[in-house]
């Protein structure tokens, strides 16, 4: 059974892109456009990953996260956080929200694909 | 020449009374002269007569004496016969042996022959016959021989006429004859001896006469006999038979002269000389004995009289010139310092020392320098004004006058028609033109052509006496020498009825420059404004840009991807391509976006403390790939124990990175070598060496400037931004440190990458610490103990709190803060909740675990500066868990309220705390009330009203931190003490966690630093005020 992962991003190219990349990689993709959608479809939908575009509207990344970290239910599920720019603290201030881990957006496909993988691995152990 | 002429009064006085008196003594000088010298004359005259006189006397008794030898015969008539027998004979030789032989020549007795039987015999003695007497025999009754006849005539002594001795005896003399009588008075013969005239003569030459004691030279005495034969004559031979018969007294003036009359004196002339003559005539003799003399004689003592006069005049005159020039002086002195006086004032010398003698004279010359020196000091004092009115007239006319002339502006007097009547000396510095050259000219000819109209315009209503009209500054172009024109600003003021210009006055200044300024300051405000907005709209394009780059980025890579799946190969390289120039037009923009950010002065840092070698380790694993591509190896020299540094990590790792690739770029099967180490002066330095292609001189030097790579070329060979190395540069600079190049073309470069182990953040135009404003505080004063490693917030609260009549003291990091708090006991502490080491959780946590000073407030605060945001817990006090009994009951002791049984609500997501904490405040009469979080806290609120919250910052759901954020938007909650909770000892989880709460608490918050600032300060004086009131200063 594949991973579930959700996406959330609110821009349309690199949502596409992002999930038709990831589906060819053999994962399930869900996708939301805003913090406030990301969080529903998280609790509804039960995820094994989260890909969190930072700056979303409705409710911003940072703000969507620390909700599902403070929820029961949905703070195991580990959150990569995707930045638009290597801003210094970005890193940390995701760390600090409850992001599980971070990377920098234009993406760089093997790398973030690494990530997704050992976030998974250890989830699952 | 000129003549001395007697000008002052003293000297007019002397000179007159001086001539006077020497006239009167002259006189009386000459006329005493001139009687002495009568008297000289006349005692002289009187003096000679009487030298002759006596010379006759003394003749006359020679004679008289010589005479005694025939007396003597005579008397012996007894003895003598009436003949020449022998014992007349005897008695005569008896008589010539007594008699001195140059008295006598001889004696002899002549008898009266009559008596004689020869007659005519005369026994005869004398010098040669003797002892043997002669008888001469012949007749001497004859009439002729005088010196028979004389006596026998006249009974009485007889003296001959000098004669010649025929007789053989040679000799001069002269016979003295005595008639020789017997007892009845009969005749018996004459008696006589012969007398040599040399003893006469000696006589004669002894005859001197003396003048003032002093003999009289060239006299000489002289005798002449009555019958006029010269007896004694100076020089003059006569005791020869032949100079005898010579001797004629009528043969010599002064012998002619005598023979005049018997006595008296005459003056003549003899050899040239005027001489004088006295002379008189014995009476036994006849003889004449004259002296004479020269008239020089008289001058002697005449001259004598006449010095001695000299000297008594002479000295008299001095006296009386002396005594004449004293009381003149005395007299005029004063009159003459008067002069002098007036003279000095004249030359403005007021202060005559001399004259305060005068003034204190009794007399009227005392009252005349008294009065003289009270005008003299008036004059004196009228002068000094003058003259200080003078010289403050002269600097004040000097002074507008150098303002004038000095002045930029220039001063223009214009007459009403507009006729230059003056210009001031800047007109030429301002527009190269004479001011004399101007003076007579219409005004308007040198103003544009254009401005004419309304210059003229503006003048005329000056004139017209509108003085608004010359308020307002006008401007005009004025014609410079060199013909160019020359923008004047100009104020004018209508001076044409003040008598002393009668003229409008025109200050210009020239303002082309400021002109040209103030147009380069807008166009410079202007481009400056267009690089801003240039700054900004390349920040946002790149950051749009970023969006379909990151689409192209990704469909090129995803396409390459499926193509390769779906086998589609001949695809590949195409999509490579696109791929590639998608990430190599990223690169550009990012960087593009640095430079632009750097321009625009919007690059922030971010200092963070990090672990060196991990980091040089991570840059390299990074930059691994890039290196294989052309066969270097990468060498990594950054031992472990190189411990952290602080600074702004992505900036120093883009540094490292973008100075790695450039490396990797330029070599090819080289080494690329990384060394990090620490170097004195605590300074942390990475050396990127590479052993590639190197660079020349003129290459290294451009090496840093922005868009310029070494060689165009090289961006074609090695593509790249050719920003990379100016960023970085920048980069480093910014955090106080830079880059440097050393190369060498063919033999590799070595980039130095120099940084501060601590960064320290100081932007421009943030003011330096205020140590002064800490040193206007008394000591006394209470105590803000500051526990923070920002320097800012330092100055900040010194600044503020000193306002407040606090004293600061600075702690920089945890343990600082520890001490300091136990030595000085400071009324508050303020305390960042974010710093290196120890933080600010275990600091609070040790402060309130410690009993001496758990008592002092602290106000937590944390402010992230170059991000405005930041937090302060507006917390009462703070508790450390486990919670002390003691403790707690001594905290809230002061939130009890009167009356009515206190309400506390206690905030923990530990039950256990919760009903620990419960159990201990209801032993103490407290009423409590939970809540497991701040959201459930907040829910209670609405339905009670607490006197005291105990809140525990760490809860799920709503933590402290949020629950406190939103207590404090409600104005009602407000003033709720809260009480914090934390625990004692933190674990690295615990502070992470806190310090993540904190920065969602900024993240949220909507406090700038400077409202967070204020905030904080009004809590510190508020917890001092609430603990000491008698300590708070008055503000």
């Amino acid at each position: 059974m594949p991973a579930k992962i959700l996406l959330v991003e609110d821009n349309e190219m690199n949502r596409d892109m992002l999930s038709r990349r990831l589906e060819r990689k053999g994962y399930e993709v869900a996708i939301a456009t805003d913090g406030g959608q990301g969080v529903d479809m998280a609790r509804s939908g039960a995820p094994d990953l989260i890909l969190m575009d930072m700056s979303l509207p409705v409710l911003d990344g940072w703000e969507a996260t620390r909700r599902l970290k403070g929820e029961d239910h949905t703070s195991h599920i580990p959150i990569i956080a995707l930045t638009a720019h290597a801003m210094s603290g970005d890193r940390e201030k995701a760390i600090e929200a409850g992001c599980d881990d971070y990377d920098t957006k234009p993406i760089e496909m093997p790398r973030l694909l690494e990530k997704i993988q050992a976030m998974l691995a250890k989830q699952s152990s | 020449m000129t003549l001395w002429f007697p000008r002052t009064v003293a000297q007019r006085l002397c000179v007159f009374t001086g001539a006077a008196a020497c006239a009167v003594l002259l006189l009386t000088m000459s006329i005493n002269y001139f009687n002495r010298r009568g008297a000289i004359e006349e005692s002289i005259n009187v003096e000679a007569m009487q030298s002759v006189q006596v010379a006759a006397r003394v003749l006359d008794d020679f004679v008289a004496r010589s005479a005694m030898l025939p007396l003597s015969i005579a008397s012996r008539q007894q003895t003598i016969g009436r003949e020449p027998d022998g014992k007349t004979i005897a008695f005569l030789a008896q008589l010539m042996a007594a008699t001195p032989v140059d008295e006598a020549y001889g004696v002899y007795i002549a008898f009266d022959h009559k008596r004689w039987p020869q007659p005519n015999a005369m026994p005869w003695v004398d010098r040669k016959s003797y002892p043997n007497p002669v008888v001469l025999s012949y007749d001497y009754h004859d009439p002729k021989w005088e010196w028979f006849n004389g006596p026998k005539k006249s009974g009485r002594l007889h003296v001959t006429e000098p004669y010649f001795d025929e007789g053989g005896s040679d000799v001069t003399m002269v016979s003295i004859n005595r008639p020789v009588v017997d007892a009845s008075g009969g005749l018996i013969g004459v008696a006589g001896m012969d007398l040599s005239l040399e003893r006469i003569r000696e006589i004669v030459k002894g005859i001197r006469m003396e003048v003032a004691g002093a003999t009289v030279e060239d006299e000489y005495a002289f005798l002449v006999s009555p019958a006029g034969k010269l007896i004694s004559y100076p020089k003059r031979e006569m005791v020869t038979r032949e100079g005898f018969s010579r001797a004629d007294a009528s043969k010599v003036e002064d012998g002619r002269l005598v023979l005049q009359k018997p006595r008296g004196f005459a003056h003549l002339e003899m050899g040239g000389e005027a001489r004088r003559v006295f002379w008189t005539t014995s009476r036994l003799t006849g003889w004449r004995v004259a002296l004479n003399f020269p008239e020089r004689a008289i001058e002697i003592p005449a001259a004598e009289l006449a010095r001695q006069t000299a000297v008594v005049g002479i000295l008299a005159l001095l006296t009386m010139v002396g005594m004449v020039s004293f009381v003149a002086r005395r007299l005029t002195g004063p009159v003459g310092l008067l002069t002098a006086a007036a003279a000095k004032i004249e030359a403005e010398n007021y202060d005559d020392r001399e004259l305060a003698g005068v003034a204190k004279r009794g007399d009227d010359l005392g009252s005349l320098a008294r009065g003289f020196r009270r005008m003299a000091s008036e004059v004196a004092a009228r002068e000094q004004r003058l003259k200080d009115a003078e010289e403050a007239l002269r600097q004040s006319e000097q002074h507008y006058r150098s303002l004038i002339e000095n002045g930029s502006d220039i001063i223009t007097v214009l007459d009403r028609e507009g006729v230059i009547r003056y210009e001031s000396p800047s007109l030429e510095r301002v527009l190269g033109l004479d001011p004399e050259h101007l003076l007579g000219r219409d005004v308007f000819d040198f103003v544009h052509p254009e401005d004419r109209e309304t210059t003229g315009e503006v003048f005329r209503k000056i004139v017209g006496g509108d003085a608004g009209a010359g308020l307002t500054p006008l401007e005009f172009r004025f014609q410079h020498r060199d013909g160019s024109w020359r923008l004047l600003e100009a104020n004018a003021n209508n001076l044409l009825d003040d008598p002393a210009v009668r003229g409008v006055v025109v200050n210009s200044r020239d303002v082309t420059e400021r002109k040209r300024a103030k147009q380069l300051e807008i166009e410079k405000n202007a481009a400056e404004a267009a690089n801003q907005t240039k700054s900004a709209f390349l920040a946002n394009m790149s950051h749009e840009l970023r969006t379909p780059l990151n689409a192209i980025i990704g469909y090129s890579e995803m396409l390459q991807e499926e193509a390769e799946d779906a086998g589609h190969k001949k695809y590949l390289p195409d999509l490579t391509k696109i791929y590639t120039a998608g990430k190599h037009l990223l690169e550009l923009i990012n960087a593009v976006l640095d430079i632009s950010k750097i321009e625009a002065g919007k690059m922030d840092l971010y200092l963070e403390s990090f672990s060196i070698p991990k980091m040089a380790q991570d840059v390299v694993s990074i930059i691994h790939p890039l290196a294989q591509k052309n066969a270097n190896q990468i060498q990594v020299i950054a031992p472990e124990d190189l411990g952290l540094m602080r600074a702004d990590l992505t900036k120093v790792r883009q540094s490292l990175f973008n100075l790695l690739s450039n490396a990797c770029k330029f070599t090819e099967k080289g080494t690329i070598t990384l060394e990090a180490a620490r170097e004195p002066g605590d300074w942390v330095v990475f050396r990127v060496s590479d052993t590639g292609i190197g660079m020349t001189p003129e290459q290294t030097e451009k090496l840093f400037q922005a868009f310029t790579q070494a060689d165009s070329s090289t961006t074609r060979r090695f593509g790249g931004t050719g920003l990379g190395l100016a960023i970085s540069r920048h980069f480093c600079r910014m955090m106080g440190g830079d880059i440097t190049v050393e190369s060498k073309p063919g033999a590799g470069t070595t980039f130095t990458l120099r940084l501060p182990a601590e960064v320290t953040e100081r932007k421009p135009g943030m003011p330096e610490p205020a140590e002064d404003h800490a040193a206007a505080v008394p000591r006394e004063a209470p105590v803000v103990l500051v526990i923070d490693d920002d320097p800012m917030i330092h100055d900040w609260m010194r600044r503020t709190l000193a306002k407040e009549g606090y004293r600061v003291e600075i702690a920089r990091n945890g343990q600082e803060g520890l001490r300091k708090a136990r030595d000085l006991r400071p009324d508050a502490i303020t305390l960042d909740v974010m710093m290196p080491g120890t933080d600010g959780w275990a600091v609070l946590a040790a402060l309130k675990s410690d009993p001496e000073v758990a008592d002092i407030p602290v106000v937590m605060l944390s402010i992230v500066d170059d991000r405005s945001i930041g937090f302060s817990l507006g917390a009462s006090e703070y508790l450390t868990k486990p919670i002390d009994r003691d403790r707690l009951s001594m905290v809230l002791r002061q939130f009890r309220k009167q009356g009515k049984s206190p309400l506390a609500l206690v905030v923990d997501d530990d039950s256990g705390v919760r009903s620990l904490t419960r159990r201990q405040l209801e032993s103490e009469a407290w009423e409590v009330c939970e809540a497991e979080n701040g959201r459930a806290a907040l829910e209670r609120l609405a339905a009670v009203r607490p006197d005291v919250i105990l809140l525990d910052l760490m809860m799920p759901e709503m933590d402290g931190f949020e629950f406190l954020t939103e207590l404090r938007k409600r104005k009602d909650w407000n003033s709720i003490p809260v009480v914090v909770v934390t625990a004692k000892d933190l674990t690295e989880e615990d502070r992470q966690r806190l310090s993540g709460q904190v920065e969602q608490v900024m993240a949220k918050s909507s406090f700038n630093r400077e409202d967070l600032l204020r905030e904080a300060g009004r809590l510190v004086t508020g917890k001092i005020r609430d603990r000491w009131p008698a300590q708070t200063p008055v503000s």
